[in-house]
């Protein structure tokens, strides 16, 4: 009698498409050869589960840019903005990785991303897509930290749950200290809109640091607590602006 | 009704009517691209498919030999498991290894309606099992360590998500 080891490559594929996201990665778990259908992140299946999620032109859109794979898109859909981890004044746009904030005086607004940390390095790119106002900060939140206070002030940084980089003044702040510039340079270059952050979490060196359009700016914080989980986050207070992020996987580098 | 022989890798040989057998595109360019003439009298090898599975594959296009032509492939259309017949749910009640042999045979004569229903009669052995249980239905050797297994499980943990 002949078993599944004796079809042609192409059979795997063609029965995984028919598979639930948590299905597939089932079959995946079962062996080697079942894996490598997972394991090809452009294959069909990925191609099929991610169409399901976002429509092409998302696919196609700057957005993903450096989302080389099918996976790596669908992924990044998954732990995208929590449209209901956020402030009451912000809300997620249709494209899922892009947050409004609305036009709301005398507030500071806050979301954090659905997936949080806990262990290994993972890499988010988060970019300004409109203006910044006075405050406008980028960092990890725990879960308890708070997502909408009263004024204009950089919340994030504020107190014990939240590690935040002012890109206004290019200041790092933590438990509602000013750290010190970041980065540590003088006269460091300002934020321009459009400009793409790279927030870098190790968990296991337990560091948080940023990217700048590619460049490393040093580590920003040291000494981050054991044992919890740290989301991506940002503060805003400039009426409808925008803040998108995407998850970019484990950091490239070594 | 013309009709044209078919003859097996164990050399038996069927009569087929045409229309039937040009569910196959395989057999169907043959007979357009070849050239072949219906009133030949020699019969078509098809030297990967045996006696018994080429007689389940000409039962299985007699049957949907009035079938709509399959529908241009809309690659983003849904794909369901839920929308196989009744008939054919009963027509593929049989062992696994006559149900690969059937997909190989599809395969190889190019059935699509054929191909696509026994690949979503696969997906249905998997769906809602556990690794193990997947392993157990289909006689699959793990060939994962511990670690290597963990590692998976810990990068893909969203896959669980609804």
């Amino acid at each position: 009698m002949i078993g599944w080891e004796h079809l042609p490559v192409f059979f795997l594929e063609n029965v995984m498409i028919y598979l639930s996201l948590s299905d597939f990665l089932k079959g995946a778990l079962t062996c080697k050869s079942w894996f490598s259908v997972f394991e090809d992140e452009n294959s069909e299946v990925w191609r099929y589960l991610c169409s399901k999620k976002m429509n092409e032109e998302i696919m196609k859109s700057d957005i993903c840019m450096n989302l080389p794979t099918y996976k790596s898109k669908l992924r990044a859909c998954y732990y995208a903005w929590n449209p209901l981890d956020c402030s009451r004044n912000m809300y997620v746009k249709a494209n899922n990785f892009t947050i409004h904030r609305n036009p709301v005086a005398q507030s500071t607004d806050g979301c954090r991303g659905k997936f949080g940390a806990t262990y290994g390095r993972h890499c988010w790119e988060i970019w300004w897509e409109g203006p910044l106002g006075t405050v406008a900060v980028v960092g990890v939140a725990l879960k308890q930290a708070v997502m909408q206070c009263h004024g204009y002030i950089p919340l994030l940084g504020s107190d014990n749950n939240s590690w935040g980089w002012n890109i206004v003044d290019n200041h790092i702040l933590h438990n509602g200290i000013i750290q010190g510039n970041y980065p540590a340079l003088n006269n460091a270059p300002k934020y321009q809109v459009g400009d793409r952050i790279r927030l870098m979490v190790d968990c296991e060196k337990r560091t948080v640091h940023f990217e700048k359009n590619y460049e490393f700016l040093g580590v920003a914080f040291k000494g981050l607590p054991e044992g919890v989980s740290f989301f991506p986050a940002i503060s805003a207070v400039y009426g409808n602006t925008e803040v998108s992020m995407v998850y970019l996987g484990p950091p490239l580098d070594g | 009704m013309p009709s044209i022989k078919l003859s097996s890798s164990d050399g038996e040989v069927f009569s087929v009517e045409v229309e039937i057998a040009k569910q196959s595109n395989t057999i169907k360019t043959m007979l357009e691209d070849l050239g072949m003439d219906e009133e030949d009298d020699e019969a078509v090898p098809l030297p990967n498919v045996n006696a018994a599975i080429l007689k389940r594959v000409i039962q299985w296009c007699t049957y949907h030999k009035d079938d709509p032509p399959p529908p241009e492939d809309d690659e983003n259309k849904e794909k369901r498991t839920d929308d196989i017949s009744s008939w054919d749910a009963d027509f593929l009640k049989v062992d696994q290894g006559t149900l690969f042999e059937l997909i190989l045979a599809a395969n190889y004569l190019d059935i699509k309606g054929l191909l696509d229903v026994t690949c979503k009669t696969v997906a249905n052995m998997i769906k809602g099992k556990s690794p193990e249980e997947i392993r157990k239905t289909f006689n699959i050797k793990n060939d994962f360590t511990q670690a290597e297994e963990d590692q998976v499980r810990r990068e893909n943990e969203w896959c669980e998500e609804k």
